[in-house]
């Protein structure tokens, strides 16, 4: 199971707003894992992100995810504007 | 007096964010008594042209704006690549912008260029930086070298003010932020891909 994967089961609400992402706007966890599965380069990248995170960083995938559940939509990263987001 | 090419197209949000930041990086080598920024192609001053004329007058390249693992663009051009990285010989560049140091960084020590320090994935932030921690840990490189240091210190200052930023995220203050997670996940993969190519002696 992915982080992602992870995040959308422990997540209240998966289909509210949860984050947002310059470059296409705002995501819900289950939306985000969508994109992963449609593999979309935002899904892929935030994905990619988080396991980066998990495997060489200071971070256990627990402490990632309760990172993420505090986000709110005013929190933002910018996202390369030449990948081809759905 | 040693003399620095910033080049910052700002051509869409995310590099007019970049563009602010080298404006401070700007402020700080006019404060310099030994470095000071030559010459400033900001916005559609960023020509490719005028990166051709002007890379090699300047000890080195601070380049804040978009890049692919090949090239550094501005609006709807590239502005330096493997045919003009050379221009740069004997010098130095740091590329404070996506990928570039995936390829046109090791291009550019094969041109020759002494030195480059980039990323070699996505660079990526929080927006508008609301913590405050970004900017001062990607621009630390450029301060270092301003202030005398040589381009191995300037790639170590980054990863340790980045690997601030992580932790700050992770097990400091910005713990309860609410960009606690894409602040964490976003400092950690910039100071994975954080890379140095060529002569880390280089000074300006």
């Amino acid at each position: 199971m992915t982080a992602l994967q992870k995040w959308v089961e422990r997540h209240p609400n998966p289909d509210v707003p949860a984050l947002s992402i310059a470059a296409s706007g705002q995501f819900s966890p289950r939306q985000l894992l969508e994109e992963v599965r449609e593999s979309s380069d935002t899904g892929l990248f935030l994905e990619e992100m988080i396991e980066t995170a998990i495997t060489k960083g200071p971070a256990k995938l627990e402490e990632v995810l309760s990172l993420f559940d505090g986000t709110e939509p005013t929190a933002t990263i910018f996202i390369h504007p030449f990948i081809t987001l759905r | 007096m040693s003399s620095i090419l910033l080049v910052r197209p700002a051509n869409d949000a995310v590099a007019i964010e970049l563009s602010a930041w080298a404006a401070g990086v700007k402020k700080l080598a006019a404060s310099s008594s030994g470095t000071s920024v030559g010459v400033d192609l900001a916005s559609g001053a960023a020509t490719r042209a005028a990166v051709d004329l002007e890379l090699p007058n300047h000890e080195a390249t601070f380049f804040f704006g978009h890049g692919t693992p090949t090239k550094l663009r501005g609006a709807g051009i590239d502005l330096v690549d493997a045919a003009n990285v050379g221009l740069a010989a004997k010098r130095g560049i740091l590329a404070i912008a996506c990928s570039s140091a995936d390829t046109l960084g090791p291009a550019a020590i094969q041109n020759n260029v002494k030195a480059y320090l980039g990323f070699t994935k996505k660079l990526t932030w929080v927006t508008g930086d609301p913590d405050g921690q970004f900017e001062p840990a990607i621009c630390a490189g450029a301060r270092q070298l301003i202030n005398g240091g040589d381009m191995r210190s300037a790639h170590q200052e980054m990863q340790v003010e980045l690997d601030k930023v992580v932790a700050y995220y992770h097990s400091g203050a910005g713990r309860t932020s609410p960009n606690a997670g894409l602040g964490f996940v976003s400092a950690f993969w910039d100071f994975s891909h954080l890379a140095m190519h060529g002569n880390g002696s280089y000074t300006l």
